[in-house]
């Protein structure tokens, strides 16, 4: 599914070139789980950018899907995203004017999905995530783990077949962040491709295979059995 | 799609209230004040247009150039010129000449029906096209009784009501009295509908022109200025040759006056420049209107920069949201959508409130004014189309860039820092708070020169005393009984003096031939103004005398002159020399030269005058009395008692003189009036948009200060540190309003003859005052900003 080969990325100011990716290359396969782990500022999150097409490579190849994107302009990106993509982050990012269900509806509005069939969709993903009952609250009003599950579910109701996962369990106590991590091979056993980014060694068991980042380069691939 | 879009729009508006209500009331007043100013302007324009075939009428006004007179425009003519020039020219296919029945063909008319009275000098005599030439609105009777008779009238429906009350007036007969000695019998062929009141021709009533008026001296004379006459002229493409041709014929009757046609929709706003302009009571100069367009734009256009100023300080907070929406996949066109949808939303507000202003508002503006403007016209079909536009256009104008920005913005910055704009951003607002600020200082900086100009021409020593004097308007009838007037009031306790005059200080004077011989010998001929006083006339006002003495007791071949006629005549002393008025009188001498004195207004240069003394009733129009200022309304009884004892009439009416000089500059006045409230509310806005912006600089700097805090600064050098970036605009701001400033209101000086000269203070008193202004509006954010807890502002970050 993914393809990257010698990928680089700069980041520049007035006086120091900083390399957050140095030549990386990976391949993930559809249907896997991965999980990046690395101390901080070896370009995980910019990789995670990368891969999601929210930021693009300064040299290297990104083969998705077959589709050489390295090359894509915004606009390109954004809408094979959209239909590609779904994102979880660790300080989940709901928009707090919108209602539980209105935040998962969200992806669907942007895709032109019929009205009556947004609200099945978005009905069978809250149900599938247990929190049918939080439907009409305002996220301030939810705790950190059911925040978490409803952008999940906004992450999954577009049916995205890669799903992006930034530090999903870092805002949350270990038992809400086991229910997400559940959720997540839920989702992977159903045939979503997860990467996965995380500081978490317990997290990171749940995935098929770690890959360890250091400046910009992996140093190490662990194949979970 | 639509309808989240509009979800958004309202919660996100309702989440930051204080921030949405000051740019929705920003911005509602500035649609108010351009409506309302567009109301004004748009009534104002429409002056004559309810008149069938407008466009083919035209008053015939006259370029009059006598020899050795300054020339003037006049738009009353003579009675035989339009009859004279549609016998010759077939471009003309009919003219309705409107003359004031009082004093010229009647002395003075007072109608009376069934013992009841009323005096009235709006009554005009006129041809019976009268009727089609303005679109008369008959209300009973009909266009074929209309004036049809030479002993016909038509009322307009206020004076019928007020002669008739609820009774049918329709050919009913009234008395119409000439004077105290002689009346005649009118029938009221027809009642027309009030002239509306955007008709620059505001009349009561109609009579026709008596046929033996127009056989006597005046009424055949070409020269003389009874009033206006207009003309229909359906071939008007070439309307400069037409006025050439006609001067042309004229010139066979009399040389000294030229033909100009004016067509009738510049008759209320292009007859600044134009004497004897009878019955348009409400024109207005032309130039303010143009003036008060850019104005109404002017602050129309200052609201909008406020919103964008604050929709983009608020959309700073946006960038969690708006990187969210993007990763989701939200389409750039989907995010300039919501935004602008954001923006419809406030803008909509903003009209609702815009129209409660208006209605609120209106009818200060029409006491300020002097007009009936209605809000019905804002709801006819027209002008639903012209909110609906206007809300597109303000929506586009004030939500466009913030959308463009703010959907541009980059997914990874907006997601990872609170304020979704660097300072790179701020300079174009930077621009747009200056231009806002700009505007403000050339409303501050006009109020100023205006203010002064005005104060100028109210303390202006106009060469005669003028306080403590009432002025009385006298008719023929109380004219011949000037000697026991005039004795009976002296008597008066607290009537200090009584004098009369002829002219109307204040006002226009009127034109009057003389003939004199020139120092080289050769016999001259010209037109000059000319008063026509009591003996003790140049005392009573306290006017000086550079030449020769005043009139004595018998003062009927004396007269007087100013100082600028006697340049004109040119004898280094003319005292002894002979002259006399035109028209058949004995041979007189000048006695006396009086210094300059400004018989006008200020708007105008001194022209030459004679003054006369001569004894006959229709000269003698004006009554001055001198009162002393303690227990005046007791005197002003008296006097009230006394002449209506006297005159035999039961009407009084007087004036104070200097009240009636404030009402000589009461369009300036107006305009003053006008520039300060709408240079208090450009301000206003521009000071909300300050406020915003200082909130965002305070933000953006928010580590900065929490810094410096740390590092030992106190509140004052905080507060010092942000307004910093604020004084520079100010200074920035002020030069170029300077500029504009200076340069407008030199050009609006020049409509004065006697001006001040603009000074540098007012320029400063401007600067400092929108410095201080703007000082203390974004204190309440810098100060906030500097008290704030500096661990929470490092935290955060």
């Amino acid at each position: 599914m993914i393809k990257i080969t010698n990928l680089e990325k700069f980041y520049r100011t007035e006086e120091v070139e900083t390399i957050a990716l140095n030549k990386l290359s990976m391949e993930v396969n559809t249907g896997e789980f991965v999980a990046i782990m690395g101390p901080s500022g070896c370009g995980k999150s910019t990789l995670l950018n990368i891969l999601g097409m929210l930021d693009d490579p300064d040299e290297g190849s990104y083969v998705f899907n077959g589709v050489e994107i390295a090359h894509f302009n915004e606009r390109k990106r954004a809408d094979l995203r959209k239909h590609n993509i779904g994102f979880v982050f660790q300080s989940f990012n709901l928009i707090d004017e919108l209602t539980v269900f209105e935040n998962v509806e969200l992806p669907l509005i942007y895709t032109g999905v019929s009205s009556s069939e947004r609200v099945k969709r978005v009905e069978e993903v809250l149900d599938k995530m247990q929190i049918m009952h939080r439907r009409n609250h305002y996220p301030q009003q939810l705790s950190g783990g059911q925040q978490q599950r409803v952008a999940i579910a906004r992450a999954v109701v577009n049916k995205p077949k890669l799903i992006l996962a930034d530090e999903p369990t870092g805002n949350l106590d270990s038992s809400n962040g086991n229910d997400v991590m559940e959720l997540l091979t839920d989702l992977n056993e159903q045939g979503t491709t997860i990467i996965m980014v995380t500081h978490s060694e317990h997290d990171a068991r749940y995935s098929h295979r770690i890959i360890r980042l250091l400046d910009g380069q992996t140093v190490m691939e662990n194949i979970m059995v | 799609m639509v309808k989240n879009y509009f979800k958004v729009a309202i919660r996100s508006l309702m989440r930051n209230k204080v921030y949405t209500s000051i740019n929705i009331i920003g911005l509602a007043v500035g649609i108010a004040t351009c409506v309302l100013i567009g109301l004004f302007v748009k009534n104002e324009v429409s002056f004559d247009d309810n008149v069938l075939n407008s466009k083919q009428i035209y008053r015939l006004n006259e370029y009059v150039h006598y020899d050795g007179t300054a020339p003037s425009l006049s738009a009353a003519v003579g009675p035989p010129i339009a009859p004279f020039l549609q016998a010759s020219h077939n471009e003309i296919s009919n003219y309705s000449r409107v003359f004031p029945a009082v004093p010229f063909i009647y002395p003075s008319i007072t109608l009376e029906y069934n013992g009841k009275k009323i005096k009235t000098d709006q009554i005009a005599c006129t041809d019976t096209s009268f009727a089609d030439f303005f679109n008369v609105k008959f209300i009973s009777g009909n266009k074929a009784n209309f004036i049809k008779t030479q002993n016909s009238i038509t009322l307009t429906k206020s004076l019928a009501h007020k002669l008739f009350g609820n009774e049918s007036a329709l050919n009913k007969t009234i008395v119409l009295h000439k004077s105290d000695t002689s009346a005649t019998y009118f029938v009221v062929g027809s009642i027309i509908a009030d002239m509306p009141q955007n008709s620059h021709m505001q009349i009561e009533g109609l009579l026709p022109i008596p046929d033996e008026f127009l056989k006597g001296y005046l009424g055949d004379n070409y020269g003389i200025l009874l009033g206006p006459t207009y003309v229909k002229i359906a071939d008007n493409k070439n309307i400069a040759a037409l006025e050439q041709k006609l001067t042309k014929s004229i010139h066979i009757k009399n040389t000294g006056i030229d033909i100009r046609l004016q067509p009738l929709s510049q008759i209320h706003a292009q007859s600044v420049d134009i004497n004897y302009d009878y019955y348009n009571y409400n024109k207005i100069d032309g130039k303010y209107i143009n003036i008060f367009i850019i104005i109404a734009l002017a602050v129309f256009l200052i609201g909008c920069v406020n919103f964008i100023n604050l929709t983009i300080a608020i959309a700073g907070y946006r960038g969690k949201e708006i990187a969210i929406k993007k990763i989701i996949g939200a389409k750039r066109t989907q995010i300039v959508l919501q935004v602008l949808t954001e923006t419809l939303v406030s803008v909509l507000m903003a009209l609702f409130i815009a129209v409660g202003l208006i209605a609120a508002f209106l009818p200060a503006l029409n006491k300020l004014v002097n007009r009936e403007l209605t809000m019905n016209t804002l709801y006819q079909h027209n002008n639903l189309l012209l909110f609906a536009a206007i809300l597109v256009f303000t929506t586009l104008l004030a939500g466009a860039y913030p959308a463009i920005l703010i959907s541009s913005a980059k997914i990874n910055k907006a997601l990872k820092s609170k304020v979704l704009f660097g300072s790179s951003k701020s300079s174009l607002r930077n621009v747009l708070v200056t231009g806002q600020l700009v505007i403000a200082v050339v409303f501050m900086i006009s109020l100023i020169v205006i203010t002064q100009q005005l104060k100028y021409l109210q303390q202006k020593d106009l060469g005669f005393a003028y306080t403590q004097i009432i002025k009385i308007p006298l008719d023929t009838k109380a004219a011949e009984k000037l000697t026991v007037v005039r004795s009976d009031l002296a008597k008066i306790n607290g009537v200090v003096d009584v004098t009369n005059g002829y002219m109307e200080l204040g006002g226009n004077g009127g034109l009057y031939g003389i003939d004199y011989k020139a120092p080289n010998g050769e016999a001259k001929h010209i037109s000059v103004n000319m008063e026509n006083a009591a003996p003790n006339y140049i005392d009573f006002f306290k006017m000086k005398l550079i030449a020769g003495e005043t009139f004595n007791k018998n003062p009927s071949n004396q007269y007087l002159i100013n100082e600028t006629l006697a340049k004109q005549i040119g004898y280094a002393n003319p005292v002894g020399k002979q002259i006399n008025l035109s028209g058949g009188f004995d041979p007189g001498v000048i006695v006396g030269v009086v210094k300059d004195f400004n018989y006008s207004n200020l708007h105008s240069k001194i022209e030459p005058l004679i003054i006369s003394s001569v004894d006959m009733p229709v000269w003698q129009t004006q009554l001055y009395i001198k009162v002393l200022p303690a227990n005046i309304s007791g005197t002003l009884k008296v006097i009230e008692q006394t002449m209506k004892r006297v005159t035999d009439d039961d009407q009084f009416s007087y004036e104070f003189m200097d009240e009636h000089f404030k009402q000589v500059y009461q369009s300036d006045q107006q305009v003053s009036t006008m520039i300060a409230i709408i240079g208090g509310l450009a301000l206003f806005i521009s000071s909300l948009g300050l406020l915003s912006l200082a909130a965002f600089v305070a933000l953006r700097r928010k580590k900065e200060i929490g810094v410096r805090k740390v590092l030992g600064a106190s509140v004052i050098n905080i507060t010092a540190t942000l307004s910093k970036e604020f004084v520079n605009i100010v200074l920035i701001a002020f030069i170029i309003a300077s500029a504009i400033g200076w340069y407008t209101m030199n050009m609006w000086l020049e409509n004065f003859s006697y001006r001040i000269a603009i000074q540098w203070w007012m320029f400063v008193f401007a600067g400092i005052l929108s410095l201080t202004i703007v000082l203390i509006t974004i204190s309440f954010q810098t100060i906030r900003a500097a008290l704030a807890n500096p661990v929470n502002s490092l935290k955060n970050e």
